[in-house]
């Protein structure tokens, strides 16, 4: 299976005052076509930045410090600019996790959609509004209503819909969606997350899904990558990342997911303690003051991510893989 | 979490006001620019209002002046044939001292003027005293005369010690510098004598058509502007922090009232009824001055009443927020009355936000003054105010003669001043409250 | 917005009637009048002066007079002795009264030989400030942080503190004496304006140009413009259709009072440049008292900066769905 993205080692920081503050910090990651990633973590883990380090939308003063991103053999992040935006909502597209916020709140929707087959197709604009209102219809949304309405007079599914609609308009190879549902009430969660299956599957789409719920993230991703304080803690298929986690973080956060399978447990166990300020992130493996298992090698060492064994592709960092491996095998 | 605790929101605000250097910089600028007006009359200027009667302005001279300060009473005396030595002159000197302080109870500069060694006139300069104006009845002139008399012989003053000065003639001049000043200027004016003598600094600025120097102009003139502009923005926070926190306090159809009013106050073009009141105002002088209301305190009122308006709001606003506060509600349930509720929790709450608008009322009420004094309608001759100086430096420019030194004069001042007070207020916004910063 | 602009239009009437009615009082309570300052005047004279502008009369009935439900002229109201051909008059037929010191000219008429000339110093300085400040202000927020920023914003500061008389003093002895390009004053034609015009606008220039890069900053840093930027949007249309369309609101809101400000600041730059327009008439009129002219417009310039404010807040509703109308009323 070759990919249809890699990232190699990308990294991000930030320069203060007091010196350059890494936030993203050699994260690695393949999407082949058709595939769904998922890339899981608290807020502030790093993973909507990794998106948009790919994507070349990393916001000043952020700056990408290292790094390639291959799609199709053309490294991104060393495309020029007028390249890269052709690339850019024809092959690469993303969904944000705020729809009011990610529509324009003074253009209608129509003008909002049409703009980018006009940019990347040349189409005319009435045709550009027949394509648009097809896509709509693929959401499930009445075009003709839609179109001519403003982001602010949607309801919050249906601006989610049309920011899919507008993602999809191009079908792009990748999408990357950016907590997609986060905005949304749970039950229009489920809808939307059914709908981008549905699209993906139809279109041969690859999806980066990033999200903070592991467990949601399990049943629709084939691949997990869990990120925290900007490093890859563990990645594996999503069913044995979910069944036999190693990483104590990635054990944390299944922990503190209510499950659907076996006993409910009230009250959910959390993970003691916040994620890292990044400014003040601790030494060595950057979970050590919150996790259970800490030893003097974790507070000054940064574990490496290593692959436990071939062929299976599960990677983990800490320094205690053997010992849990063993504790499992017993 | 950080390791670092609360910090207390004022001492936060000092640390990002302090870490805008424009801001620091412009508050520098101000309090070194006030203290100077205040001080006038204690710098080494020249006189702001004696005429040179030279016909025509000057450009500036970029040097050191000597002693010239035209706030004087001369004795001047012409001698008919030079002193025979360096050492008879100055005997004669003392002698001519001790006779001046004898008669004024004042003691006497002595200044020679003519070539160095050998002068042709002495001068006796004092401080300007009104008692010893010639325009004004005294007759200094003739007492000296005669004390001089029953000294000399036919062949001139006897000089103490020996040897004999002749003398041609005695003159008494006096030039009043600045016209009736109060107390605290008398002693500054008595002090900066003391300090720099009868010297005084050149006309670095130029000088105008009637031979007045630009600089000193300039720097009395701020001592209008700026008293003008204190005042004015001080009428303006009072009736604009007055009205907001009565609106705001009591709320309700009170305060949808008061505050529909303003907005109909905001639809009238201002500075048009400030001109229109402020001519009606003149037909009233007599009786107003009668009530001890001179034209000047008439004009910073109306002044102040004009910008009070975005003061009102802004205070409603935050008194509104404030009165639902917890600790509001909480002295209120306690029983602490409107009064009491209103001075100790609401009005140091609104310290900060007023401090910052009353830093934007000073340039806009500076605006305005210098505009009315610009078109004639503000401040008056003889008192100087930079719109004026403006105004006839406009005034003052054709073709044949481009005086641009008197454009640059007031331009440099009332333009350092009013872009000192837009980024000292700029500065104190953004510092205490970073939200209101980024609207404007 | 037919509800809309009725509420505004309601209001404004308060607003003038209240501006009337408190300069009217004021300006017929002062003693002495327009004509005991000029020097030598005959009694009989004076007397005939004071007949023909109604000066005799009671307070009420000049005020009614003035204000026009009853005209007491020859052809005024049959209630009030006339043949009722004309029953009111006044500022309810938008005429307001003679001048006192032009005897042959009413305030009308002034003012129509003037306003036009104020007007297009007005448009023109709008156009200065527009053309100067968006542009300025555009700038200075995409090149955030540099030295052309830092400039470009002392430039709005300066242009923000300097009073305009300042300014003109300089640019006359720049443009006008030092490098001979422009006229000195006067009026006629283009060349004539654009020293004036400038003036006036630039205050304004700078204020654009801060609102503008404040906006465009803020908004830049806004979601949907990250999503314009995703969907492959050239940076030009990134910048002007997503980014500056969201960021234009308190531009176009600010217009309004600058409208006002312009009015008041040709007062100076009127008189600066000798432009035979309203503001010159005005502060003339207040140094005459000439209070028919100083009031008139004074009424004429209310008039105007609330239906521009009025216009202003519906273009904002506009161009911002989301702004209903009630609330802007």
């Amino acid at each position: 299976m070759t990919a249809l993205l890699t990232a190699l080692d990308l990294a991000v920081e930030l320069a203060t005052p007091e010196g350059r503050v890494p936030l993203l910090d050699g994260v690695s990651f393949e999407v082949a076509a058709g595939e769904t990633l998922a890339l899981v973590g608290e807020s502030g883990s790093g993973k909507t930045l990794t998106a948009l380090t790919v994507l070349g939308l990393v916001p000043p003063p952020l700056r990408v410090s290292a790094g390639r991103a291959f799609f199709r053999e053309r490294n991104l992040l060393r495309l020029p600019g007028r390249e890269l935006r052709a690339l850019r909502g024809r092959e690469l597209a993303i969904v944000f996790q705020d729809p009011l916020g990610a529509l324009h709140p003074l253009l209608t929707v129509a003008r909002q959609l049409t703009e980018v087959l006009e940019v990347h197709e040349r189409l005319a604009r009435r045709a550009a509004r027949l394509r648009a209102a097809a896509a709509l219809e693929e959401v499930g949304l009445e075009p003709e209503r839609v179109l001519a309405a403003y982001p602010h007079e949607l309801s919050g599914g249906m601006r989610q819909r049309v920011a899919i609609a507008m993602a999809l308009l191009l079908r792009p190879a990748l999408l990357f969606a950016d907590e997609p549902t986060t905005a949304l009430d749970a039950h229009l969660e489920v809808q939307v997350l059914e709908l981008l299956r549905t699209l993906q599957r139809r279109h041969g789409t690859a999806v980066v899904l990033i999200s903070h719920d592991l467990a949601r993230v399990a049943e629709f991703a084939d691949r997990v990558q869990v990120l925290y304080a900007g490093r890859t803690q563990e990645s594996a298929a999503a069913r044995v990342l979910f069944e036999r986690p190693l990483h104590p973080y990635t054990r944390g956060l299944l922990a503190s997911t209510p499950t659907l399978r076996g006993e409910p447990r009230f009250p959910l166990p959390a993970i003691p303690g916040q994620p890292p300020d990044p400014l003040a992130r601790p030494p060595g493996c950057a979970f050590h003051p919150r996790c259970p298992l800490a030893s003097a090698r974790c507070r000054a060492e940064v574990p490496p991510l290593e692959s436990l064994r071939a062929p299976s592709d599960h990677r983990t960092a800490c320094f205690e893989t053997p010992r849990l491996l063993l504790e499992r095998a017993r | 979490m950080s390791a670092r605790g609360p910090v207390h929101p004022a001492r936060q605000a000092w640390r990002r006001f302090r870490s805008s250097r424009g801001a620091l910089a412009s508050l520098l600028f101000l309090a070194a620019s006030g203290l100077g007006a205040l001080l006038a009359p204690l710098l080494p200027l020249a006189s702001p209002r004696v005429l040179a009667l030279e016909g025509e302005a000057r450009a500036p001279r970029l040097e050191l002046g000597g002693p010239r300060w035209a706030h004087r009473v001369s004795i001047r005396l012409r001698l008919s044939e030079p002193p025979r030595s360096g050492e008879l002159l100055a005997r004669a000197e003392r002698l001519l001292v001790a006779n001046v302080r004898e008669l004024t109870g004042a003691r006497p500069r002595v200044l020679r003027h003519g070539p160095g060694a050998a002068p042709e006139e002495l001068e006796l300069a004092l401080l300007y005293r009104s008692e010893l104006d010639p325009a004004r009845g005294a007759d200094l002139e003739a007492r000296f005369a005669s004390v001089l008399a029953s000294q000399s012989g036919p062949d001139g003053l006897h000089v103490p010690g020996g040897g004999t000065l002749a003398l041609a003639r005695v003159e008494v001049t006096a030039q009043d510098g600045y016209g009736p000043l109060g107390a605290l200027d008398r002693a500054l004016v008595a002090l900066r004598h003391r300090l720099f003598g009868f010297f005084q600094l050149g006309p670095w600025l130029g000088t105008d058509a009637k031979g007045r120097d630009l600089l000193a102009r300039c720097v009395f003139g701020s001592r209008v502007s700026l008293s003008v502009a204190l005042a004015a923005a001080l009428v303006s926070v009072l009736v604009g922090v007055g009205y907001g926190a009565l609106a705001g306090y009591f709320g309700g159809r009170l305060d949808s009232a008061m505050m529909r009013l303003v907005d109909v106050l905001y639809s009238i073009p201002f500075l048009f009824v400030v001109i229109f009141v402020i001519t009606l105002l003149g037909e009233y002088r007599a009786e107003l001055a009668q009530l001890g209301i001179g034209r000047m305190t008439a004009f910073f009122v109306v002044l102040g009443l004009s910008t009070w308006l975005t003061m009102a709001r802004v205070v409603r606003a935050q008194v509104l927020a404030l009165r639902q506060a917890e600790f509001v509600r909480a002295a209120r349930v306690l029983g602490a009355s409107h009064l009491f509720v209103l001075r100790v929790h609401v009005v140091p709450h609104l310290l900060g936000i007023v401090a910052v608008y009353l830093t934007l009322t000073l340039p806009a009420v500076m605006l305005y003054e210098s505009f009315l004094s610009f078109l004639g309608l503000g401040v008056e001759p003889p008192q100087v105010s930079w719109g004026i100086l403006a105004s006839d430096a406009l005034d003052a420019l054709n073709p044949l003669s481009v005086a641009w030194w008197l454009v640059l004069g007031p331009a440099l001042f009332l333009g350092a001043t009013l872009l000192a007070l837009n980024v000292l207020g700029d500065g104190l916004r953004d510092a205490l409250d970073p939200r209101l910063g980024r609207n404007a | 917005m037919t509800l809309f602009l009725l509420r505004r239009a309601g209001w404004f009437l308060v607003t003038l009637w209240l501006v009337v009615s408190v300069s009217f009082v004021l300006m017929r309570a002062v003693r002495g009048g327009p004509f005991s300052s000029e020097r030598a005047l005959h009694p009989a004279v004076e007397q005939s002066l004071r007949e023909r502008y109604h000066l005799d009369w009671p307070l009420w009935k000049q005020y009614l007079q003035y204000v026009g439900p009853l005209d007491w002229s020859a052809q005024g109201h049959r209630l009030v002795g006339g043949d009722g051909t004309r029953p009111w008059g006044g500022l309810l037929a938008l005429d307001l009264g003679p001048s006192f010191k032009y005897r042959d000219f009413t305030v009308g008429e002034i003012l129509a030989q003037s306003l036009p000339v104020s007007a297009a110093l007005g448009a023109l300085a709008l156009l200065w400030a527009l053309a100067l400040g968006l542009p300025s202000g555009i700038l200075a927020a995409v090149r955030r942080g540099t030295r052309l920023d830092l400039a470009l914003r002392l430039a709005a500061t300066l242009g923000i503190a300097l009073p305009n008389f300042v300014v003109a003093g300089l640019l006359v002895l720049v443009f006008v004496f030092g490098l001979g390009w422009l006229p000195p004053a006067g009026w006629g034609d283009l060349a004539h304006f654009l020293l004036p015009s400038f003036v006036l606008g630039l205050p304004f220039a700078a204020y654009i140009a801060r609102l503008t890069r404040a906006g465009l900053l803020e908004v830049l840093n806004q979601d949907f413009v990250r999503t314009a930027r995703a969907k492959g949007l050239p940076p030009h249309l990134v910048l002007v259709r997503h980014a500056l369309r969201a960021s234009l609101l308190p531009v176009v809101t600010y217009l309004g009072p600058a409208t006002a400000g312009i009015l008041t600041g040709s007062l100076v730059v009127e008189k600066i440049f000798a432009i035979p327009g309203v503001g010159t008439h005005f502060v003339n009129s207040a140094l005459n008292r000439d209070y028919p002219l100083a009031m008139g417009v004074t009424l004429v310039y209310t008039v105007l900066v609330y239906a521009l404010n009025t216009l202003v807040d519906a273009a904002a509703t506009l161009l911002d769905p989301r702004i209903p109308l009630e609330e802007a009323g």
